[in-house]
């Protein structure tokens, strides 16, 4: 029996002619190349929804981060991005959830095209997981994470290869070794360790900001939200460092409250979901790998929950997503309310 | 309850300051050695290039200190708690384990987590450094599992040193938990797994931070994640430990463990309890196809290489525990990172009380003591 889910994480490639919005002189500066993802237009999204027993979707778009443009350019391409989002899915917005592109090197100017763009009806804002120009955890970015909180806009992490471009010298898949980048993908799962831990203050600061780790496969969560809170109370490390963070309450109490991780098939995340909390949970497909990943339907994605109660799958597929994206349209009477999910 | 019989299987040890002196000249500068200057004793402690990080957090800063006579331990260890005392001698070390109720360790030297100099100076100083270590404990091999520091960067050189440390008695190999520019996968290695796997010596890659520096494009000043603000939140150790998923992979998913079924390999301080979504991860990669798209074949699921031959030590990681059914009890062994900052000297009984309320008494042993006694060849 087949489940209706919202795809929490469906990354998209960006329509390489939108390069042509952009005024001729900056559009040199858009790299685009090796730019891989779903095709983005809604009629190809509706068609592989149907297909794959999709609801509704979450858009995460590819190339939307230009970091090594200039500053007026990054913000320009943003909003072309954000603009053709808003044309292409504004009538489709109960089944879909286009993500906000932002200026990754000034915060300020992010800051300012999160409200346009959430004007313009687009909901939660794609960041890098690491950024260093200036970086998270500057004060600079406390004005996004302000106005993501004060919008209701879930700031989604998503992986730039921050952590896993050791062995290629910097170059993402850059070995020609199948294991360099089958053990990367670890990284890039794990390495989102890295934005929740610079965000733990901001969480705090911020009670109704919502932090979505996109792709994480999200079964190392389970075993360090105890390990977090270990190091936090009782490790000496942490307890002899010369500038501790004060957090009112333990490092897991946000996590559970306000962070999300997205997964596609890790059976760990839903085995570990009585550590994390099922709310935390939220099913997303990932990125595209032409040729080699299984689809939204295969078996696969339904076999990881056997044995789970139909309303924590229910939360974990769709409902979760659906009330962080406002997505209403996916508000279906699912296989996964009736009951068998996993059959 | 009294107390258990713990062996740690992560306890550091420096060699003796005056060691180096046994070197010729244009050697000694280039290993950790005494050095006479205007106003006093100084330690100095070159930093193999590359392995800036792993250098700080195992062994302390880099550098130049002055030497204080009554620090002189905890100065050679450099990460040391204000509580340790820890010496180099059998005799010395025996007393801090009696203070922390430990029945015996592994000892892994600094010389594990990259070895400064080329290759003449490798050799010198790896056999110089393993004969020390022959000698002092060569009494005491029931208690002490001495590790081996090979010339990584010549390997005929670092098979004959490991067949030769090995006849010493010394056990296991050490190694850094990652190499960028020779990862274990590449065949470069193949002749350090054929001749451990030979020889029945366990490898160890122990956690020191190589994860912990951002991707080559970060900025030169560019904090390592353990050091990012908000500091303490144990993120940052949580990452470089977990990351350590990706070394598990080198070895599965590059056929290490396939194409050499006798050799076991141990992740040392990075913590078990990711080890069941590592297998998950990786047997995914296989059921899902992308795997063998990507031209990797295996005989058999990679949760089952390693669960033959991967083992994880962890000091405190109730998840390891609770799931120690799925990863496997032989899989995990406890250590106390002796005498590091982050380690639980003086807290061992204890914390091994608390993690493991509720255990039954024999799996505790099995892991807490039975599991190192048999990977590294301990009699306790």
């Amino acid at each position: 029996m087949a489940v209706r889910r919202v795809d929490s994480n469906c990354q998209v490639a960006l329509p390489s002619t939108l390069v042509e919005r952009l005024p001729e002189e900056m559009r040199d500066q858009i790299d685009l190349d090796g730019v891989v993802g779903a095709d983005a237009t809604p009629e190809a999204r509706l068609a592989a929804m149907a297909e794959d027993d999709v609801a509704a979707e979450v858009l995460v778009p590819r190339g939307g981060w230009q970091p090594r443009s200039d500053p007026e350019v990054q913000l320009r391409w943003a909003q072309v991005c954000n603009d053709w989002f808003a044309e292409a899915y504004g009538g489709h917005r109960d089944r879909f959830a286009p993500t906000i592109t932002v200026p990754v090197t000034d915060p300020a100017a992010a800051a300012a095209e999160l409200e346009r763009a959430d004007e313009l009806g687009l909901r939660g804002v794609a960041l890098p997981q690491v950024v260093w120009d200036p970086p998270y955890y500057g004060e600079e970015w406390d004005q996004v994470w302000e106005r993501a909180a004060a919008l209701a806009q879930p700031v989604v992490f998503v992986s730039n290869g921050a952590h896993t471009a050791h062995v290629t010298g910097g170059k993402i898949g850059g070995s020609d070794h199948p294991a360099a980048a089958l053990s990367a993908t670890t990284l890039e799962a794990c390495g989102m360790l890295d934005p929740l831990g610079t965000m733990l203050r901001s969480l705090n600061l911020n009670p109704d900001l919502v932090v979505v780790l996109a792709e994480a496969s999200a079964g190392w969560l389970a075993w360090a939200i105890p390990f977090i809170d270990w190091n936090y109370t009782a490790c000496r490390l942490g307890l002899l460092a010369d500038s501790r963070t004060a957090l009112p309450e333990l490092p897991s109490h946000y996590i559970r409250r306000q962070v999300k991780a997205t997964f596609d098939h890790d059976p760990s995340a839903v085995a570990g979901r009585g550590i994390t909390g099922v709310d935390v949970l939220m099913w997303g497909s990932g990125p595209v790998m032409a040729g080699v990943a299984p689809t939204r339907s295969s078996d696969m994605l339904t076999r990881q929950f056997r044995n789970v109660p139909a309303d924590e799958v229910d939360r974990i597929v769709r409902g979760n997503a659906s009330e962080l994206f406002g997505l209403g349209g996916a508000r279906v009477t699912t296989n996964a309310a009736s009951g068998s999910p996993a059959s | 309850m009294g107390q258990r019989t713990l062996v740690t299987t992560d306890s550091h040890i420096s060699t003796p300051w005056t060691l180096a002196d046994d070197l010729p000249e244009e050697y000694r500068q280039q290993v950790p050695h005494l050095e006479q200057r205007d106003d006093g004793l100084y330690f100095v402690r070159p930093i193999p290039p590359g392995f800036e990080r792993m250098a700080q957090m195992m062994a302390g800063a880099g550098g130049a200190v002055k030497v204080d006579p009554d620090q002189i331990n905890r100065m050679a260890q450099g990460n040391c708690l204000p509580e340790a005392n820890p010496g180099t001698s059998p005799g010395e070390r025996l007393v801090e384990m009696a203070r922390d109720g430990i029945a015996a360790e592994v000892l892994i030297g600094a010389g594990g987590f990259g070895v400064t100099g080329g290759p003449d100076l490798q050799r010198v100083w790896c056999r110089l450094t393993n004969d020390w270590l022959a000698e002092a404990y060569a009494d005491h091999m029931d208690k002490f599992a001495p590790g081996i520091t090979l010339p990584l960067d010549d390997m005929d050189a670092a098979v004959l040193e490991l067949e030769r440390a090995a006849g010493l008695g010394l056990r296991p190999i050490l190694l850094p938990e990652a190499i960028w520019a020779k990862p274990f996968y590449e065949p470069y290695w193949e002749p350090l797994w054929e001749a451990a796997e030979g020889l029945a010596v366990p490898v160890i890659a122990h956690l020191g931070g190589a994860r912990s520096v951002s991707a080559p494009w970060r900025p030169s000043d560019a904090p390592f994640v353990l050091d990012r603000p908000p500091k303490s939140t144990g993120a940052g150790f949580s990452f470089i430990s977990v990351g350590m998923a990706e070394t598990v992979g080198w070895f599965v998913m590059g056929g290490v463990l396939e194409r050499h079924p006798d050799l076991t390999v141990v992740f040392t301080e990075c913590f078990g309890g990711w080890l069941k979504w590592a297998m998950d991860h990786f047997d995914n990669q296989v059921h899902s196809g992308v795997a063998a798209a990507m031209g990797v074949e295996l005989e058999a699921l990679p949760s089952d290489y390693i669960r033959r031959q991967v083992k994880a030590t962890f000091m405190w990681d109730p998840t390891a525990i609770a799931l120690r059914h799925e990863i496997g009890i032989e899989n995990l062994m406890w250590g106390n990172d002796y005498p590091h900052a982050e380690g639980l000297f003086l807290q061992s009984q204890e914390f091994v009380e608390q993690q493991f309320s509720g255990v039954p008494e024999n799996e505790i042993d099995q892991i807490v003591r039975a599991n190192a006694c048999e990977v590294y060849g301990l009699q306790v």
